[in-house]
């Protein structure tokens, strides 16, 4: 699916439930006119991997999903020969000749994301979640496989993309990428929303929520933001916190019922233990008179 | 002047003006930007500064000075006062700097000199890292203790001859495929695989703790006590007219301290530069719990030399008597 506008991406992106700012429509809409991988950078729980799955139904394409991890080497990124397969089948032929070729064919190959996303037919969206907790080995092979889409398989021969996929990288950004990975790919830095557009993000994934509960959850998460936290609350906490919320029947918000869902929002006990008796109480009320207001 | 050529002249020059703040943008990024804002409506203020942003700006820290540069060069906005930071007033003042020269160059097509790199403010660990340890005042001793530790824990690192199970290995593990293989009939369907792991290198640390050392013996104590606790392979002794060896002392205080035994005293109360001055018998009763130093105290020129060998001597004896030391040392 092509879209003619940076406007036309951002409204598929919203009838497919996701709110993009204008920074991030305009990345992935380039990100598909120039070809070219965009990274998205930001705080965990920001919107990071949503933003792919959004753009994958929008475009109607497959979504592959290579989640990164220290340790990761082409044989769980690329592909891997299956070797049990193999050896079964050298035992099942043991009687009659075998050609080494029967051996290596495609058949017996595991494919893995990277190759099933350069060698799939249909329209592929591929995301490279967390890029930043993968080895640096790994990030110069991954900025050889995004310049030319190739993959080569010394005993199958050079697999080229038939169609580049549209790749988002993710990084929340625990190390530096390096250079040559970033030049190669456009930049966007996702921050936190404003108050209005988180209002909105919660009232979206949270059908049926108080207007006045999302409004008071959002502005609460927000102050919670301006503190010195080990891991500020993303919209993602939000989200569940507000599900909580509306979950418990609750219509407001109040210290009683955030003491008791906090764990839905602060995810280390440094940061629950920060937030306590007259901090908790002077945030809620804070958050509630925020709420009023807006 | 067409329209296009306009366009393109200002966005080299703009990527010139960041280029002088700072910024790593080349021709590459430059005709990125250029292809980005073919695809998308100039006449949207918004989406000429994302695509700008987008190609030309690869890293978060450079975002404030690529807002403060766009402002300046594109709206004509004049460069604000700081604000904030220090090292915000600085780049500050390097765009607009970048600015004017580049402004000034198109006008008057004269070549100015080629900006300094950025610079940024100084951290209060960049000044520790030239203070005279003589110098240093309680909290920065405290801070000081901090960065020692983690310098401490950054152990040197190498391969070990043996190999250990590792999925992910270099190496086939011929003895466990083969005894695997006996599940299957014989077939080798399990492939494990070896590795060699990394293990901290052996170190032994020598510190001066002498006379003439008195102001900087903390801090290396300090050090060493850091060291010590990364594990086993660390020997350390300090010398004043002759060689302490530390390691049991300081393990101990270690393991006191993470079992929380003994109630913490303050940095300062610690053995530092008093350690030299006094003697071995009274710095026996206090040392181990908070800071090894005081045991440093009997190697030190200024303890009495009659005593503190006896009571050395007593000291060792009664190390070897202790169950703990056998665990605690590595030889």
């Amino acid at each position: 699916m092509e879209f003619a506008s940076i406007d036309e991406l951002e409204e598929a992106l919203r009838g497919a439930d996701y709110l993009p700012d204008r920074g991030l429509s305009t990345a992935l809409y380039l990100s598909l006119m120039l070809s070219k991988p965009v990274l998205l950078e930001g705080e965990a729980g920001v919107g990071k991997t949503e933003a792919a799955k959004a753009l994958a139904t929008v475009l109607g394409a497959r979504l592959i999903r290579l989640q990164c991890y220290e340790g990761l080497d082409v044989a769980h990124a690329v592909y891997e020969w299956n070797y049990p397969r193999q050896l079964l089948h050298i035992r099942a032929a043991q009687e009659g000749t075998l050609r080494e070729e029967e051996l290596f064919g495609p058949e017996y190959l595991i494919r893995r994301p990277l190759l099933e996303a350069i060698d799939s037919d249909g329209p592929v969206v591929l995301l490279i979640d967390e890029i930043d907790r993968a080895d640096e080995e790994f990030e110069a092979f991954l900025l050889e496989v995004l310049s030319d889409f190739q993959i080569t398989i010394p005993e199958l021969g050079t697999i080229v993309a038939r169609r580049r996929p549209a790749v988002i990288l993710t990084s929340n950004r625990t190390r530096e990428l390096h250079d040559a990975l970033k030049r190669r790919a456009l930049f966007h830095w996702i921050g936190h929303p404003s108050i209005e557009r988180e209002i909105a993000i919660v009232r979206l994934r949270v059908p049926g929520i108080p207007e006045r509960l999302a409004g008071e959850a959002a502005a609460f998460v927000r102050e919670l933001r301006g503190l010195d936290l080990a891991k500020p609350p993303g919209v993602a906490e939000t989200i569940d916190w507000a599900m909580a919320l509306n979950a418990l029947g609750r219509r407001e918000i109040d210290a009683e019922v955030v003491q008791q869902t906090l764990g839905s929002v602060l995810k280390y006990r440094e940061d629950i233990d920060a937030v306590q008796d007259e901090t908790l109480s002077r945030l809620v009320e804070a958050a509630r008179t925020a709420a009023a207001a807006g | 002047m067409p329209a296009g050529d306009a366009i393109l002249g200002h966005v080299v020059t703009f990527g010139r003006v960041l280029h002088e703040a700072g910024l790593e943008v080349g021709p590459g990024r430059v005709a990125d930007a250029l292809r980005a804002l073919d695809a998308v409506d100039l006449a949207r203020q918004e989406d000429v500064y994302f695509s700008l942003r987008q190609t030309l700006v690869s890293r978060h820290d450079e975002l404030d000075l690529f807002d403060r540069a766009f402002s300046a060069w594109f709206l004509r906005a004049p460069v604000l006062p700081p604000v904030r930071s220090r090292s915000s007033a600085e780049v500050e003042t390097r765009v607009g700097q970048a600015v004017d020269r580049l402004r000034t160059r198109e006008t008057e097509e004269e070549e100015a000199d080629p900006g300094d790199p950025l610079e940024l403010g100084a951290s209060g660990h960049e000044l520790l890292r030239d203070k005279d340890f003589a110098e240093l005042t309680g909290d920065e001793l405290r801070r000081l203790r901090e960065l020692i530790a983690r310098i401490g824990r950054s152990r040197p690192q190498r391969h070990s001859r043996r190999r250990t199970p590792d999925a992910r290995g270099d190496r086939l593990d011929v003895r466990r495929m083969i005894r695997r293989s006996l599940r299957a009939g014989g077939d080798p369907l399990d492939r494990p695989l070896r590795t060699r792991k990394d293990v901290p290198r052996k170190l032994v640390v020598l510190c001066d703790v002498s006379g003439s050392m008195d102001s900087y013996a903390r801090a290396l104590l300090l050090f060493l006590h850091a060291v010590v606790g990364t594990g086993r392979g660390v020997e350390a002794f300090a010398f004043g007219t002759r060689l302490s060896r530390l390691t049991p002392t300081s393990r101990r205080a270690i393991r006191m301290r993470r079992s929380r035994a003994v109630p913490r005293r303050s940095s300062t109360g610690g053995a530092g530069r008093g350690s030299g001055r006094r003697s071995a018998s009274s710095t026996r009763s206090t040392a181990g719990a908070h800071c090894p130093a005081g045991r440093s105290s009997s190697s030190s020129p200024t303890a009495g030399s009659a005593r503190t060998r006896s009571s050395s001597g007593a000291r060792w004896r009664s190390l070897r008597a202790r169950p703990t030391r056998s665990s605690g040392s590595t030889r």
